[in-house]
């Protein structure tokens, strides 16, 4: 095994803030880059959480403690093993700073909206001056040109615009959102694919660049052929009550206890024998309603009470693997106590146990790259905030101690948030 | 202009939406992508989608969306000439793409440069390693299902195929990083992505809450102040975490500004189906377009909710020239616009998606097929 990481080498000046560029970066330290998160101490990474706590199940045990904003579990999973750096982006000084870090950070990574890295002095004409083979990536939700792109929005608007939620529903033509911002890992996976290709290019040929992840766009790409057969069709299929054109019956069902489902995706009439047999109930895979695919489709919603019955005697566990032995796709419908102890998550090690100085120790989860001999790792919990600010100004700048008191004076630089922070 | 994948050439032999999504990106920055089909042709020119039939001849949408400016050839790498094939277009390849079954090993000898990467539902070991995949089960088993929809009502897992997608990206970053690594030593090495870590990777931090203090989030009970409402002639989203005056203003609402049960973040939050319901009826006039309008000119994070209809006819789209013309044997085809934008490597012009096999005798012809080779291949199904 290499001890050298994929991404050794790879110094990061990390502007983002909430879920989708932090998760990019994350990405990257995961493989290996040393990632510099600038954290303003007026205004704070709102999945930091405000100054005197929110959402108490964030926090552990529910308690706040003396920095609640250094006990999040939000920020916490999204911000592991990356250096927290408190500089007051609006003070006239911090641009100056700014500049200092190129000279060690060749990746610079930013989510604000259009034109916020310029108005600060920070945008690419600006970074490129001082330093040509610098990589910048920002993620502006629509993109950084066109009619709505200084339009504001989280995960959620996003998924709006990306007509996500009429695809599915309890049909009643009622749109239905993602219960997670689920645009936002979309983002951090886009991202990261961004500054990996990027990366491959100034290493063959020492140039770097500038991309934008309009994070919309990218987005739709994952329902393309969704979009492309509306275009050729002039209609799309809407998910109504779990339904899939792929397979049927295709729904959740209720196990025992309260809301607690197994979901099934009976693809061809082997399955659907299969599901009669171990229903006890043999002659459904008889009956001319269901013992066809298009039959299937069209009566699925006559299943649902026959199955219901069968399935609610059932812990939903046990269930799926019985499904799932029989040659069925099927799963529990997990809900966060169930992903944390799930047996093949566990097995191959997707959680890692951190210990953070403030928050505790806690298994947090992990990314989906395995690599052979330079695997990623998760080794350092999210720092506090500022927590590197002196280190990081000494040792990577070679600013003197006088240098790093005075800037702290004059409020460029912080090691705590200021009093009256907002996020 | 160069693209940035140039000359590195990749055999994706995976057959799934995840690895042709994967290969997709590669081809899209300037790799030189062989498809390897299975003589029948990939699954995914047949999978459905709308449920209806594909266009007569060509491609269906999920094909060409995973397959453009890809080459084509057929495959049967079960049988020992079709291996013997493969093992020879691996001598001088970079990346080679698999689904399981494929036995990699061998597959390297006598390249050491070369990068494999398996993707699959649930990888090769573990408790779940035999399971069958399906878009539902990795929703269900990743915790987003369990928090998607309304709270009295099943839980849903969405549509289409986003965890497949999902997988692709992940195995682009995961075999670029292997690349970048490669530069080095000039040693590959194998790669492995799942279908399932990798939609479990996008769980807005279940486990962590639950490892933090037991609890775990339920249906229909975003933490923060977030609605759908329905306007005169539509939906939008509204998220009020910030900018309530600019909310209010938009809507027609302006008592409600400092209203003190919606003034303050948190009361908003605790009274939030209450204000919902005020805003819900201001909206029953207001057009969504008007309602968005109004709404960002004081940053308040509201917007449309589209469709495939609203989104082929958006203007913004069409100004940053998303909805691009591809030219084909047929005339020409639409396909999306870049996944990102690169300044110095832009996406390269796309090419057509292959037919089956397109591209065979080309290509095998650099192997030292002969015609006559290539016809007793294809009588006994190695092609």
């Amino acid at each position: 095994m290499d001890m050298h990481p994929p991404l050794e080498g790879v110094r990061v000046l990390d502007f983002s803030l909430a879920w989708a560029g932090p998760m990019a970066t994350r990405i990257l330290s995961f493989l290996g880059a040393d990632v510099i998160k600038i954290e303003g101490p007026t205004k704070l990474d709102s999945w930091r959480g405000p100054l005197q706590g929110n959402y108490t199940e964030r926090y552990p045990d529910h308690e706040f403690g003396d920095k609640p904003y250094n006990r999040n579990c939000y920020f916490n999973t999204q911000n592991h093993d990356k250096r927290s750096v408190g500089v007051n982006l609006k003070h006239p000084n911090a641009r100056e700073l700014m500049y200092r870090f190129l000279e060690v950070c060749n990746v610079v990574v930013a989510n604000f909206s259009p034109g916020t890295m310029d108005k600060l002095g920070l945008g690419y004409p600006q970074l490129r001056s001082i330093r040509p083979d610098v990589i910048m990536v920002e993620m502006p939700a629509y993109g950084n040109t066109g009619p709505f792109s200084h339009y504001v929005g989280m995960g959620h608007n996003m998924e709006a615009m990306a007509g996500m939620p009429v695809l599915f529903g309890y049909g009643d033509s009622t749109p239905v959102l993602s219960g997670s911002a689920y645009l936002d890992p979309m983002g951090g996976y886009h991202a990261a694919a961004a500054i990996m290709t990027a990366l491959i290019h100034r290493q063959r040929t020492g140039e770097g660049q500038y991309v934008e992840v309009p994070q919309r766009e990218s987005a739709m790409h994952w329902e393309g052929e969704i979009l492309l057969d509306y275009l050729d069709e002039g209609h799309f299929f809407v998910s109504n009550n779990n339904a899939s054109p792929d397979a049927a019956p295709h729904d959740a069902y209720p196990c025992r206890g309260t809301d607690e489902w197994v979901v099934m995706a009976v693809g061809d009439d082997a399955q659907f024998r299969a599901l009669a047999s171990i229903m006890g109930l043999p002659h459904l895979a008889n009956d001319e309603r269901f013992s066809t695919m298009a039959a299937r489709h069209a009566n699925q919603h006559l299943l649902r009470e026959p199955i219901s019955r069968w399935s609610v005697n059932f812990d939903k566990h046990e269930l799926a693997r019985k499904l799932q032995a029989a040659g069925i796709p099927a799963a529990p419908v997990s809900n966060g106590k169930d992903v944390a102890h799930d047996p093949h998550l566990r097995d191959r090690g997707f959680f890692a146990d951190l210990e953070h100085p403030e928050a505790g120790c806690h298994a947090y989860q992990g990314l989906p790259f395995r690599l052979s001999t330079t695997p990623g790792s998760m080794n350092e919990p999210a720092p506090r905030f500022g927590e590197d600010t002196k280190r990081v100004l000494h040792e990577l700048l070679g600013l003197s101690t006088s240098e790093i008191a005075h800037l702290e004076r004059i409020g460029v630089i912080a090691t705590e948030p200021a009093t009256g922070a907002g996020f | 202009m160069t693209q940035a994948m140039k000359n590195v050439r990749v055999l994706d032999l995976t057959d799934s939406v995840a690895g042709q999504f994967c290969t997709r990106l590669m081809a899209d920055h300037g790799a030189d992508v062989v498809l390897v089909e299975p003589p029948g042709g990939s699954v995914t020119r047949s999978l459905p989608t709308s449920g209806n039939t594909n266009r007569k001849g060509e491609a269906s949408s999920l094909f060409w969306h995973l397959n453009t400016t890809k080459k084509s050839i057929t495959l049967d790498w079960a049988k020992p000439e079709g291996f013997r094939l493969l093992a020879a277009l691996c001598h001088t390849a970079d990346v080679l793409m698999v689904g399981r079954g494929v036995a990699r090993n061998s597959l390297k000898e006598g390249n050491k440069g070369l990068i494999t990467c398996l993707v699959s539902d649930f990888g090769e070991s573990g408790p779940y390693s035999n399971w069958h995949g399906a878009e539902i089960v990795h929703q269900a088993l990743s915790g987003t299902m369990f928090v998607t929809g309304h709270p009295d009502k099943r839980p849903l897992y969405g549509f289409g195929r986003r965890s497949y997608y999902a997988c692709g990206v992940s195995a682009y970053i995961a075999v670029l990083a292997a690349l970048y690594h490669r530069h080095v030593d000039g040693q590959g090495q194998d790669v492995e992505v799942s279908v399932f870590e990798s939609a479990a990777a996008m769980g807005q931090n279940f486990a962590t809450q639950f490892a933090y203090n037991g609890t775990y989030p339920l249906r229909g009970r975003y933490p923060s102040p977030l609605a759908v409402l329905p306007c005169r002639d539509g939906w939008v989203v509204l998220f009020a975490l910030r900018r309530w005056p600019a909310v209010c203003a938009a809507f027609g609402a302006e008592e409600l500004r400092d209203d003190p049960r919606f003034a303050t973040l948190s009361e908003r939050t605790k009274n939030w189906d209450q204000a919902c319901a005020l805003l819900q009826e201001k909206a029953r006039q207001i057009s969504a377009d008007q309602l968005v309008a109004e709404g960002q000119k004081g940053k308040a994070s509201i917007s449309k909710v589209m469709d495939p209809g609203s989104l082929l006819a958006c203007r913004h789209l069409e100004e940053r020239k998303f909805w691009e013309r591809v030219r084909t044997e047929q005339g020409q085809r639409m396909a999306l616009g870049p996944v990102f934008r690169m300044s110095a490597t832009p996406r390269q012009e796309l090419q057509p998606a292959p037919s089956a096999g397109q591209h065979n005798s080309g290509i095998y012809a650099a192997l030292g097929v002969t015609p006559s080779n290539l016809a007793e291949l294809e009588r006994i199904g190695a092609i």
